[in-house]
């Protein structure tokens, strides 16, 4: 037994390898240092509590048993990522640590399979391992290494698909499974598994037989097929798909603009044969490719990748700011002297990114994300160009940024105070506390939705569902337990003397109760900026 | 020989005569009416001539403090000459701009011409500039960009020029002078020029090893050229106020970052701080080169989001992209290759350190040295269709005719945008009405003791304008000798002569008696008496801009 190990570590060990580990090492580390930060966002603490319900009694929060599609705040959401999510709290428990491991082994994962698909490009054991280190030390995968994501799985999935299409023996079975699970982490996958495939497989593979790359391509034609017969059957599928992947076409700027524009036209004598040529849908195909295109400006990737701090720190672009130059490098290399299939690397990211056009005018990060470990290639391609010297100086530059902005988290836990509401958690301790002693009401416009905070934070978990929702689309709870969530709708009176009632009020409410009756606030809470941002009337205020 | 010569001057002729038409012609008409800046250009410029003053009294001064601003006053001067010729009418302010604008585009041709020894490549660069909308856009207003635009390609082309062998030191000589005449006339050059220079003798270092001497004397000429402006820019307080007034600390979005950045430890916040600003500035820098800006509403036409005016032709693009890709494929050229890539990494510059996200009047250098790359794109593209279809003269042909058809329609775009759409949609900006209703006070001039004209406006909300006195001083022809002297600011407002401009509070002034009042619907109640109202002015788009109210009992 000893002797097999001992030779099969023999027969993978290659030079590279105890630099290979030393990266990965770093990698660990820098994403480890700091694991609490970032805080969740009400998405990703829906996701947490929603992986330790399925861990511990196979329903979801809303009482549904295994579902295939989850509730969130602005779509559906598929499944894959509340389950991997669901067996790390199996594992290590209810916390952040639960919560956050899987994909810190997901991210290691995805540097170790960016170090093979590297060899798919190149023979230079230097660009693997520049590479690695790129993709080890991108701000961006970093971050999403420490919260519940679907982009990270994603950005994994697709590159082990494509170091399985790149493979010598190509297995079918780990293909296909692949490609199911991909498809079942985001619906971006839908739309880019298909192309991906098709020219991976028609670059990467001569020696595969044309019937091969056929049945390949066709499997991911047919699951993407199917998924899209089975979401557009469900309720709220074809919104679902309107409102996030299609939103171009629901935007009524560009409607507006088009018949504002032409309007004018009109009124100034122009012909309306004229007008019908320039101001016409047309416009809708060329503001998408434009941001499409924008998505994948070096302002992205080098620049500011995320200002709301929800893929990314919010002053670093996905990559290292000093990696322009090895880009440019890389580039022109790439044009100038690169093989037909390293050139592949130039359109990946083009292609990967295509759904851009859609959802005009949100930037569709979760893409740019997944072309990252490519990009790196690009970026290695471009610093074997440079000088030893050059390439030291660059590095060291890049690894001092990422070092420096995991480090010092101070001041982005500031920029992000709404967004990442690191504050809310001893909120919702004592509204958990409070809800003991009695009925507990807690203003909605807190946080964007202050229920996922209470799930996951503390220990208490609805057990009754008053509502059978079978395909729950952005459906916001307003009620935990004893905990009821105040709208601007709702009213406030005094309590008689059989009714209890704390109340948790920001600004807009407390002037309502001002009306109403004499109170006490024995509380303030504040925001990470210092700002007052709750009251604490833990009696005498009752909700209608 | 001499046919070629011929032919390569007369298509540069027709392309000059062509762009200088696109800019000269209607030029007193497009733009719509004279913007603030314009105005006070022009009436800046009657009172240099006239008194040797601004309107503030100044003698002579270098930064006009106009409208709260402090221009820089290059451009007033320059005008003092189509002001001798012409007279002060609305074209006049505009001739220079318009010169420059058509002198740039031989500039262009000049200079890659020199570059790349191609004149086939140089006139279809020339032609780009001739058609580019951002090229047009700002030879039509008064603004000094574009003027110190073609200092700066005439001082490439003229550099170039001296370094063919055989060549006088004076074509040297004529870059250094040319290069300085750009960095006083525009101040974002005073950061593009310098790099530029350390560029050009860094690419062309290898022609210098011979003779030293000439790049020490230069470099020592330069120094002496720009004395004055350096004196100027670290002692005169108008233009410091101007350049710390447009820097990139004043961008509200950059303040609000540092502010929550603020922390405790002072070393840790100075360093976080320092480096937020770095962040910032780069990711500025790199979003100028973001195609949506680019191609579809950089040059700010509309209010309609992506519907809009790029500041070049989306038919540059693939062109833009091809001549990205040509580049760094061909060995060919390759210092003059560096020249032009660092040219339009410098050029961006400017823009990404002010308040402003995209600041298009900042990058007419950027956009000149785009059209110049797509222009790369554009040849390649024609050459390959020659080849690859040589045997096909119908299709290729076809092809020739699709291109000219789609660059046809995009230009008529661009004028649709430009004469109908922009009008329309930024009336409130070019202060629209201004000149209707400056003229309007001067003919009820006699009727009344006093004009009250309430500079705060809108389309949609309530802004302030900024030139009221310069419309009416120059659309009555009011001499600037007098105005000076009449002149005078309190808190509550602007006065002189019979007018006053300040907000109309009309619970107030209602009871003033023989007052035309000039104000908007933000400073009137909704039940005003009709009768009182003598005139409505509108907006372009035919909403109520301003209405005049008689006050004579």
């Amino acid at each position: 037994m000893k002797y097999k190990l001992f030779s099969l570590i023999q027969r993978r060990y290659q030079p590279t390898t105890p630099l290979l580990l030393l990266i990965l090492l770093l990698s660990f580390v820098i994403r480890v240092v700091n694991f609490s930060f970032p805080a969740f966002t009400e998405n990703e603490a829906r996701i947490a509590s929603r992986g330790y319900r399925l861990a511990t009694t196979g329903k979801d929060e809303l009482g549904r048993p295994w579902p295939f599609i989850f509730n969130s705040l602005t779509d559906y959401q598929l499944p894959l990522t509340s389950y991997v999510t669901a067996v790390g709290i199996f594992v290590f428990g209810k916390s952040d640590i639960g919560a956050r491991v899987p994909f810190l082994f997901v991210s290691i994962l995805l540097i170790v399979l960016s170090y093979k698909i590297a060899q798919v490009f190149s023979k230079d054991s230097k660009i693997w391992l520049t590479s690695v280190l790129i993709a080890g030390f991108s701000p961006a995968l970093i971050f999403l290494s420490k919260i519940p994501n679907d982009s990270l799985i994603l950005t994994t999935l697709l590159v082990l698909l494509f170091y399985l299409l790149t493979k010598e023996k190509i297995k079918l079975f780990y293909i296909a499974s692949v490609v199911v699970l991909c498809m079942s982490v985001s619906k971006q996958s839908w739309f880019i598994l298909v192309p991906f495939v098709f020219i991976t497989l028609y670059l990467l593979q001569p020696q595969l037989t044309k019937s091969k790359k056929l049945v390949i391509t066709l499997l991911a034609v047919l699951i993407s097929l199917s998924l899209f017969a089975f979401y557009l059957n469900i309720p709220q599928g074809r919104r679902s798909l309107s409102e996030n992947n299609f939103s171009i076409f629901t935007s009524v700027t560009i409607s507006n603009g088009i018949n504002k524009l032409r309007g004018q036209g009109i009124q100034s004598q122009w012909p309306a044969l004229a007008e019908k040529i320039f101001f016409n849908k047309a416009i809708f195909v060329t503001t998408g490719v434009l941001h499409w295109l924008s998505t994948i400006s070096p302002a992205i990737y080098f620049g500011q990748f995320d200002q709301n701090g929800f893929y990314n720190f919010t002053n670093t672009g996905a990559l290292p700011k000093i990696l322009l130059i090895p880009a440019v490098f890389g580039m022109v290399f790439l044009i100038k002297n690169g093989s037909r299939q390293q050139r592949l690397l130039i359109y990946l990211p083009i292609l990967l990114t295509f759904p851009s056009i859609f959802v005009y005018p949100s930037l569709n990060l979760e893409l740019v994300v997944v072309t990252l470990p490519f990009i790196a290639l690009i970026l290695s391609f471009g610093l074997r160009q440079l000088g030893k010297i050059s390439y030291r100086v660059i590095i060291f530059l890049a690894i001092l940024e990422v070092v420096s902005t995991t480090l010092f988290t101070q001041p982005q836990i500031r920029v992000v105070n709404g967004s990442r509401p690191i504050w809310v958690k001893p909120i919702v301790e004592d509204i958990s506390k409070l809800s003991h002693e009695g009925r507990v009401g807690v203003s909605d416009n807190i946080v964007s939705d202050i229920i996922p905070f209470i799930s996951w934070y503390t220990s208490l978990q609805s057990n009754k569902y008053d509502l059978d929702l079978r395909w729950p689309y952005r459906f916001k709870e307003t009620k935990l337990k004893d905990i009821k969530v105040i709208g601007w709708e709702n009213k406030f009176y005094s309590c008689t003397k059989e009714e209890s009632g704390g109340v948790l009020v920001t600004g807009r409410d407390i002037e309502k109760i001002r009306n109403i009756s004499d109170f006490v606030v024995t509380k303030k809470y504040h925001d990470s900026l210092g700002q007052e941002v709750l009251y604490l009337i833990p009696s005498g205020v009752c909700i209608n | 020989m001499y046919k070629l010569i011929s032919k390569k001057i007369l298509l540069l002729l027709i392309i000059v005569v062509f762009g200088g038409l696109l800019r000269f012609s209607l030029l007193s008409k497009y733009p719509v009416q004279l913007n603030h800046d314009e105005v006070s250009q022009i009436y800046d410029t009657v009172s240099i001539v006239k008194t040797g003053k601004d309107i503030y009294g100044t003698f002579f001064p270098l930064a006009f403090p106009s409208t709260g601003e402090y221009k820089i006053g290059h451009y007033i001067y320059i005008s003092v000459l189509p002001y001798l010729l012409f007279g002060s009418s609305e074209f006049t302010i505009r001739i220079p701009s318009a010169f420059f604008g058509t002198l740039m585009i031989l500039a262009v041709f000049l200079f890659v011409s020199r570059l790349t020894n191609n004149w086939k490549l140089a006139l279809i660069s020339a032609s780009l500039v001739a058609i580019s909308p951002s090229e047009i856009f700002y030879s039509r207003k008064s603004f000094e960009n574009i003027i110190s635009t073609f200092f700066v390609f005439i001082g490439l082309f003229s550099f170039l020029n001296s370094l063919e062998q055989n060549r006088s030191k004076v074509w040297l000589y004529c870059s250094v002078i040319f290069f300085a005449l750009a960095m006083y006339i525009y101040t974002a050059q005073t950061i593009t020029v310098p790099l530029i220079v350390v560029s050009l003798f860094i690419i062309f270092r290898a022609r210098f090893y011979t003779r030293p001497k000439d790049l020490y004397t230069c470099f020592i000429f330069l120094i002496i050229l720009l004395l004055p402006l350096f004196y100027l820019s670290l002692t005169n307080s108008s233009i410091r106020f101007r350049a710390s007034s447009v820097s990139v600390l004043q961008d509200v979005n950059l303040g609000a970052v540092l502010n929550q950045a603020k922390s405790d430890n002072y070393l840790l916040s100075s360093l976080y701080r320092y480096k937020r600003i770095a962040d910032y500035v780069l990711t500025r820098y790199l979003n100028q080169f973001r195609p949506d800006y680019l191609f579809l509403y950089g040059l700010d036409f509309t209010n309609q989001g992506p519907v809009g005016m790029g500041p070049l032709l989306l038919v540059q693009l693939p062109f833009l992209l091809i001549g990205v890709i040509y580049l760094a494929w061909k060995k060919l050229f390759s210092d003059q290759k560096k020249l032009l890539i660092v040219l339009t990494l410098i050029a961006v510059i400017p823009s990404s350190i002010t308040f402003e996200p995209f600041s298009p009047h900042r990058l007419i250098l950027a956009f000149s040295s785009l059209n110049i790359l797509s222009s790369f794109g554009l040849y390649w593209f024609i050459k390959q269709v020659n080849r690859s279809m040589r045997n096909f003269t119908f299709i290729r042909y076809g092809v020739f005719g699709i291109l000219i058809v789609l660059f046809i329609l995009n230009f008529i775009y661009f004028v649709h945008m430009y004469t109908v759409n922009f009008p329309y949609e930024k009336s409130q900006h070019m202060h629209y009405p201004f000149k209707e209703i400056a003229l309007y006070a001067w003919s009820k001039y006699q009727d009344y003791d006093q004009i009250i004209w309430d500079p705060r406006y809108g389309q949609s909300a309530p802004v302030m304008a900024v030139a009221t006195h310069y419309y009416l001083a120059y659309y009555g022809d009011y001499p600037p000798e007098k105005f000076q002297t009449n002149y005078h600011i309190d808190n509550n407002g602007t006065y002189f002569d019979k007018f006053s401009i300040r907000k109309v509070e009309w619970e107030r002034d209602k009871h003033l008696k023989k007052t035309l009042l000039i104000a908007s619907q933000w400073s009137l109640p909704l039940n005003i008496d009709q009768s009182k109202i003598t005139k409505t002015f509108y907006f372009y788009d035919k909403q109520p801009a301003y209405y005049a109210i008689s006050l004579s009992d």
